[in-house]
């Protein structure tokens, strides 16, 4: 019985000391990967640190620059009409398409499996080749729209600052809706179909069932993506920045364009750091109201 | 399948034991061993790199050569990356214009001090004003291969023979008198590239400069943005756009210079503003249907300085980490690279650079390519009154704000005048704070 029992707990000591073991190098890796760098982040953005020299501490002096400067209102209503239209639709549009995914035939199974090209493109190239598609004198979009009689005249999609963000944002939801739907639709997919045949006894409609049963499956998967989204769309800076440069008249400068240009070409790294303090906080603010208004989806 | 725990960490820790002696001896560096890395460039230039560098390493069989590629437009944050982690390699061949910043970084050093008497041997063969641009505070801190002087408008022969345009303008009235005659429905007569890209605004700076404009005045400390210099070249680019010289300027917005080039080449324009590379990176083979000239100046200069010629930037220029104490290796490199066996290859084989090499201006190809180019060469007026680009510690800030108010500007937003005021202030500010720290 006595060596029974100490097999027993040297067994559970053993599996415990196992488990650590596995968890060591991940957990090493996000100390220095990302705790560290966060920590140093936080600590630069109080620190007047220029052209790698680092001056001394400076309180709120960064925080202060970013917000007397007009660029950075700039930047902050163009990174909230970024990530709010930017997330809100790519996930509608990946419920839209996740709901048509869901179903089996032969359709929706190829484009179950071709979904994913916009996703595993690089950022680089997926930004070149908008670029090129949208381009007001070559690009085949004017071409069609041109050919089709939609414009008159082309159009300059990425020339037009009154339209620039709005036309990044597009790309960015083509970018990201291919996750979306398939997270959505394997959700989607794990609700009982007792739930749907039941509805159908008792002459449910199908916008009904959607309501009643699937958004109700659903709801803490769509709560989790949207936070995923949020996250995505906020840290995304190969697109924009291959695309426009912030540009036209800083019409599609966004945060985390402005994070780098400060950090790399202005050698500004006491400002640029606290520009992505202010991004973080405003992310976690967003995330945890989000979170806060859908708690229930975690019941 | 099942795993079993105890082989997993065996063979894990077995493959680990095998592998690190490989990563390790990956990162000692042998003692005679010299790491360069090189970026940007033409696609001949890219190509001829690493032809040459198999010569040197032949030439040189005890020297370890790791050379590198990468995109120009990545150089300053891989620069700054490798000099904070300690990677940054020996030499380092990237554009003049950094010279300054890079140096107050503390990321470069003084290659005459390196070794003087080599330092003058090279200065010899090259062109004095090419060389200058790889110069900061009286020390030559880089070495120029080639340069791209700033601005110059290449045009399509054909236009001009329908046009009827017998001369190239010689001020900015011809030019818009010109630009109007060549305008005709769907082909406009002028096209500038005005994005964000740092050598759409280089273009514009070689026509400010020319007007006797600046962007910074080193010795006061103050940003010139508004100087009636740079306002009244901003006013010549709106100025084209009303005259319906132009293409939409949206269109301008949208193209960088080298999209916008293609789109020159293919016939929508009939002359383009560009620098000295001109029509060559996209049409090599149709010398005989592009052609191009020097921007022209005002017919009174309005600026408060000296106007310039042209302006130049050497942007494969050879420079030293300040960490790098292999001389021997380090010269060994310049030594072969400030060579005329590699020096002709700019201005012939690659034609759209200007060479650095006096001798490169001697050759007879380089009279068969460039004609009008030697013979201004030869009579001392290519290079009279051409200056470095700017440069200087806080440059970068400076034109970015420049950039934004010429794009301001042509995107009909603020007059030439309010978008460089706008600029002047937000830009001195910046500077304030960085000479202020």
């Amino acid at each position: 019985m006595v060596n029974l029992l100490k097999k027993k707990i040297s067994r559970k000591y053993y599996n415990y000391a196992f488990a650590y073991t596995l968890i060591f190098p991940g957990l090493i890796a996000v100390i220095i990967f990302i705790a560290k760098p966060a920590y140093d982040t936080f600590v630069l953005s109080f620190s007047k640190f220029f052209f790698g020299r680092n001056l001394g501490f400076i309180g709120f002096k960064n925080f202060e620059t970013i917000f007397s400067e007009q660029l950075f209102i700039t930047v902050l209503k163009n990174s909230i009409i970024w990530l709010f239209v930017g997330s809100l639709l790519s996930i509608l549009l990946g419920l839209f398409i996740a709901l048509y995914i869901a179903q089996e035939n032969k359709l929706s199974l190829l484009t179950r499996s071709i979904i994913l090209i916009p996703w595993i493109l690089p950022d680089v190239l997926t930004a070149i080749t908008w670029k090129w598609m949208l381009n007001s004198k070559f690009g085949v979009i004017n071409d069609i729209l041109l050919r089709l009689s939609i414009f008159e005249n082309p159009y300059t999609f990425l020339g037009d600052p009154d339209t620039v963000i709005y036309t990044l944002v597009f790309i960015v939801v083509w970018r990201k809706v291919p996750l979306v739907a398939l997270f959505l639709c394997a959700a989607i997919r794990s609700v009982p179909i007792e739930y749907y045949e039941a509805a159908k006894i008792d002459g449910a409609n199908s916008f009904q069932k959607f309501i009643h049963i699937t958004l109700r499956h659903i709801a803490f998967s769509i709560t989790a993506i949207t936070c995923i989204v949020l996250i995505w769309i906020s840290s995304e800076f190969g697109l924009p920045w291959v695309a426009t440069k912030g540009g036209p008249m800083d019409s599609s400068h966004i945060i985390s364009t402005y994070i780098y240009q400060n950090a790399f070409e202005h050698l500004r790294w006491g400002v640029s750091s606290a520009a992505s303090v202010v991004n973080i906080i405003i992310l976690c603010i967003l995330i945890i109201s989000y979170l806060f208004v859908n708690k229930k989806t975690f019941k | 399948m099942s795993i079993k725990r105890r082989e997993f960490i065996k063979k894990s820790a077995t493959a680990a034991a095998i592998t690190s002696p490989f990563i390790l001896s990956s990162k000692v560096n042998a003692s005679n061993s010299l790491k360069v890395w090189k970026f940007g460039g033409t696609a001949r230039e890219t190509e001829y790199w690493p032809v040459r560098n198999k010569v040197f390493s032949k030439n040189n069989p005890s020297i370890n050569l790791n050379y590198q590629y990468f995109y120009g437009q990545i150089r300053r944050n891989k620069i700054m990356a490798g000099f904070q982690t300690k990677k940054l390699a020996d030499i380092i061949i990237a554009f003049g214009q950094d010279i300054p910043e890079f140096e107050g970084f503390g990321m470069i050093q003084s290659i005459s001090n390196i070794d003087k008497s080599a330092t003058q041997s090279w200065k010899n063969k090259i062109v004095p004003e090419i060389w200058n641009t790889g110069v900061h505070n009286n020390e030559l801190f880089g070495i120029p291969t080639y340069v791209d002087m700033f601005s110059f408008i290449t045009y399509n022969k054909k236009a001009f023979e329908e046009g009827g345009i017998k001369e190239p303008p010689k001020n900015w009235d011809e030019l818009r008198e010109v630009a109007k005659k060549l305008t005709k429905p769907g082909r406009p007569g002028i096209a500038f590239p005005a994005t964000t890209t740092v050598l759409d605004g280089t273009i514009w700076e070689g026509i400010a400069y020319s007007n006797g404009g600046r962007i910074f005045d080193e010795n006061t400390k103050k940003v010139k943005l508004n100087d009636s210099g740079c306002v009244d070249a901003l006013q010549l680019y709106v100025d084209l756009i009303k005259d319906g010289s132009t293409p939409d300027p949206g269109v301008m917005l949208e193209n960088r210079f080298a999209p916008l080039a293609n789109q020159f080449i293919g016939g929508n324009y009939a002359m383009i503003m560009l620098p000295s590379f001109s029509y060559v990176p996209w049409a090599f083979d149709k010398r005989d249907q592009f052609s191009d000239f020097l921007f022209p100046r005002p017919s009174k200069v309005t600026g408060s300085y000296d106007p310039v010629a042209t302006l130049m930037d050497p942007t494969a220029c050879l420079m030293v980490n300040s960490r790098s104490k292999n001389y021997e290796e380090i010269m060994a490199y310049l030594k072969f690279w400030t060579n005329d066996d590699q020096l002709k290859f700019w201005g012939t084989k690659e034609m759209a650079r200007i060479p650095a090499s006096k001798n490169a201006w001697k050759s007879n190809e380089m009279r068969d390519l460039w004609p009008n180019r030697v013979n201004a060469y030869n009579d001392g007026s290519l290079f009279n009154g051409s200056t470095p680009a700017p440069r200087f510690i806080g440059v970068t800030q400076i034109e970015q704000y420049m950039r934004t108010a010429i794009q301001k500007a042509v995107g009909g937003k603020m007059s030439a005048s309010d978008a460089l005021n706008e600029a002047n202030d937000n830009a001195q500010e910046q500077i304030d704070v960085l000479l202020g720290g």
